[in-house]
């Protein structure tokens, strides 16, 4: 293996909430590694650990999480051990973060452009008379309209797409290395969902920039990812570049996914839903597979211990009983039904 | 800015009408006979009957209503009958003192409440949290005449500390030359040190005795609204972009949270004003509330007409402050609405 250092790599990471109702077992055996320029699509549904994990890479987890172990190595700094004044170093800087519902993620009583100003005046070493012309590119780069007025503009005089635009130009603004989505597009209407998508896209070529593109919409990341993560209950269960995960699901929760996107010619009836839910992360005795009270061709070994993935292979998988080449077609609804009371059991 | 502020002036107009007729059916309703009171024991009928020809009080209602609004309508607020002073010059005698010991009373309270509601935000269910809970339940759990008896017990008569609570100056200093009335500001005006020194002596527990009471809803409200700010979408975003600590606290936190501590802080001030008049009376203050209190036991009703109004314009003031605060913290807030 000669392959070049990943900018990010994460590995064996775990993370856990202490509530009062519990300890969530959040994230699990997680490994994952980003390489310079590449976009990385995180995929899985509501609840599968997508943005804890986005937050705990940045260091801005809720104070109930608790790391149980792993490393997150950026840059040969290891993120998880890191002080927290390094860290802050780090964000904004190195590695900067987007969010979904724009216009709560910016501070709704501060101009626009102070806020730009607010960034570089903590990061980069720009003398204070240069601060606002360069907060006004910042705000050019990313396509907004003139800059020079929009400056001046609180986030409740723009429109959604503009406020992403602004959190774009906000994380952009000291040129990082990695740039973390999260669901960037989710309470925007589709024709801004694909122009800020664009922005985000052509941005990150132009600056040689990584991204985490964190989804729950599997045709979203297919469009403009190079390489999909798929996470389900806290756990990576398969990584693969876009083509082959498509073609050759291993995994079978990616071989469900799939069925369940729609793509461009397929009917409603077509789509299948994956029977079950996320298993209740509170609970003491969760399968070392998370996914194996859902999956219909579990045996006993998924009930023992669950295959660590390979962050640097190609194809990763963690599972025993991969499918193979061209056996992901889709399953009879009667044989899922079937299945359901005995995942259940 | 200076037409919205004209604007909301005129737009006060009705609550002012409003003051002016509750007031003046309020102190007609008074028990107690002023007419008889005024002529004493030995009176007989006709010179209570003369008394009464000579206050106008033998007129109907709506007839003294009438004389009552031209007066007003000319500055003049009536005569006061155990005084024989005129009402006006009274109360701009004595509202320094209580405008004095209301925003003394008001800044303690601030000072105190402020950090600690954000110090309790910050490091909840640590020590400074739970004596933030403390002081907000016993804040609002003391009356203000027990916390001020108390004070004056605790800090004159046991420990000997502060001076007597009765008044605005030790007998053995002189008043400051009147410029604003207010005794801090003169003193420091004519640069009299000493003066000052004993005048904030003396402003001391009357002030904190305003502001304990003050203090319980401030703090609660600083807390619970910086929890909730600090929890809010745009703080994540300052953190993920690694600005500094304190400039997440002050610059986006703080400045957020304020906007509902400010609206608590134009309603605590109301509650100043009228809690004016229990310390006033409890510390021998000669302000506007003591001199209300010992009106209202005489029958004296223009005196007490008098303060009704004075307190009604002021709250018609602090109301448009308040608005123009909130605007210029929020920029959301029209000033036009």
């Amino acid at each position: 293996m000669n392959a070049p250092i990943p900018l990010l790599e994460v590995r064996d990471f775990g993370l856990e909430f202490r509530t009062r109702s519990g300890t969530v077992h959040a994230l699990a055996d997680i490994n994952l590694a980003i390489h310079k320029g590449e976009t990385v699509g995180l995929v899985g549904e509501s609840g599968s650990g997508k943005s804890v994990l986005s937050y705990a890479i940045l260091g801005i987890s809720d104070r109930a999480a608790r790391v149980t172990g792993g490393t997150a190595v950026f840059g040969g700094l290891d993120l998880l051990q890191a002080r927290e004044s390094e860290l802050a170093d780090i964000r904004g800087r190195e590695v900067s973060m987007i969010f979904q519902n724009p216009r709560t993620a910016l501070n709704p009583i501060r101009k626009i452009g102070r806020q730009i100003e607010d960034v570089l005046k903590r990061h980069a070493a720009v003398p204070g008379i240069a601060l606002k012309s360069r907060a006004i590119e910042a705000l050019r780069e990313v396509n907004i309209p003139d800059p020079e007025r929009r400056y001046h503009a609180y986030p409740f005089e723009l429109s959604g797409g503009m406020c992403q635009r602004v959190m774009i130009a906000l994380a952009l603004a000291c040129k990082p290395a990695l740039l973390v989505a999260d669901e960037p597009t989710t309470g925007l209407d589709v024709t801004t969902q694909a122009g800020i998508m664009d922005l985000i896209k052509g941005l990150a070529a132009a600056h040689q920039m990584a991204t985490l593109f964190i989804t729950h919409d599997l045709g979203l990341a297919a469009d403009y990812c190079d390489r999909i993560v798929v996470m389900h209950a806290g756990h990576v269960v398969e990584s693969a570049p876009v083509a082959q995960l498509f073609a050759a699901p291993r995994h079978p929760y990616t071989a469900q996914l799939i069925r369940a996107t729609p793509a461009r010619d397929s009917l409603l009836g077509a789509l299948s839903s994956i029977p079950g839910n996320l298993p209740d992360l509170r609970r003491e005795d969760l399968p070392p597979c998370r996914f194996s009270e859902r999956c219909l061709n579990v045996t006993a070994q998924c009930c023992e211990s669950l295959p660590r993935i390979d962050a640097d292979a190609t194809h990763a998988v963690a599972c025993w009983h991969p499918l193979l080449a061209g056996e992901a077609q889709p399953v009879a609804k009667a044989q899922v039904e079937s299945a359901i009371p005995e995942a259940g059991a | 800015m200076l037409k919205v502020i004209l604007w909301r002036l005129i737009g006060a107009i009705p609550n002012l009408i409003g003051v002016v007729v509750i007031t003046f059916l309020l102190t007609r309703a008074l028990p107690g006979d002023p007419a008889a009171f005024f002529a004493g024991q030995a009176a007989t009928v006709e010179a209570v009957e003369q008394i009464r020809e000579k206050l106008g009080l033998n007129k109907t209602l709506p007839e003294q209503f009438i004389v009552y609004l031209k007066d007003l309508a000319r500055g003049d607020f009536g005569l006061s009958l155990s005084t024989g002073q005129p009402v006006a010059t009274e109360i701009i005698q004595r509202l320094p003192a209580s405008i004095e010991l209301t925003f003394a009373g008001l800044l303690f309270a601030v000072a105190i409440a402020l950090p600690l509601g954000v110090l309790a935000a910050t490091r909840p269910g640590s020590w400074i949290d739970q004596l933030c809970r403390i002081i907000t339940t016993a804040g609002v759990s003391l009356p203000t005449f027990f916390t001020g008896l108390l004070l004056s017990y605790v800090f004159y008569f046991l420990l000997g500390i502060a001076p007597s609570p009765l008044g605005r100056l030790d007998p053995v200093f002189m008043s400051p030359r009147a410029i604003t009335g207010m005794y801090l500001i003169d003193s420091l005006l004519t640069g009299e040190g000493g003066l000052f020194w004993a005048a904030f002596k003396q402003l001391i527990l009357p002030a904190i005795t305003m502001g304990l009471f003050v203090l319980a809803p401030l703090a609660r409200m600083t807390r619970a609204s910086m929890l909730g700010v600090l929890s809010s979408d745009f703080i994540r975003t300052a953190r993920a972009s690694g600005l500094k600590g304190s400039t997440i606290l002050y610059t986006y936190a703080f400045r957020n949270a304020l906007l509902p501590v400010v609206t608590t802080l134009g309603m605590v001030f109301s509650f100043l004003l009228g809690s004016n008049v229990l310390v006033e009376k409890v510390f021998a203050w000669p302000g506007i509330g003591s001199y209300a209190i010992e009106s209202l036991t005489a029958s004296d009703y223009a005196p007490i007409q008098g303060f009704v109004l004075t307190m009604g314009v002021l709250y018609v003031l602090l109301n448009l402050l308040i608005d123009l605060a909130y605007a210029l913290i929020d920029p959301r807030v029209g000033l036009e609405a």
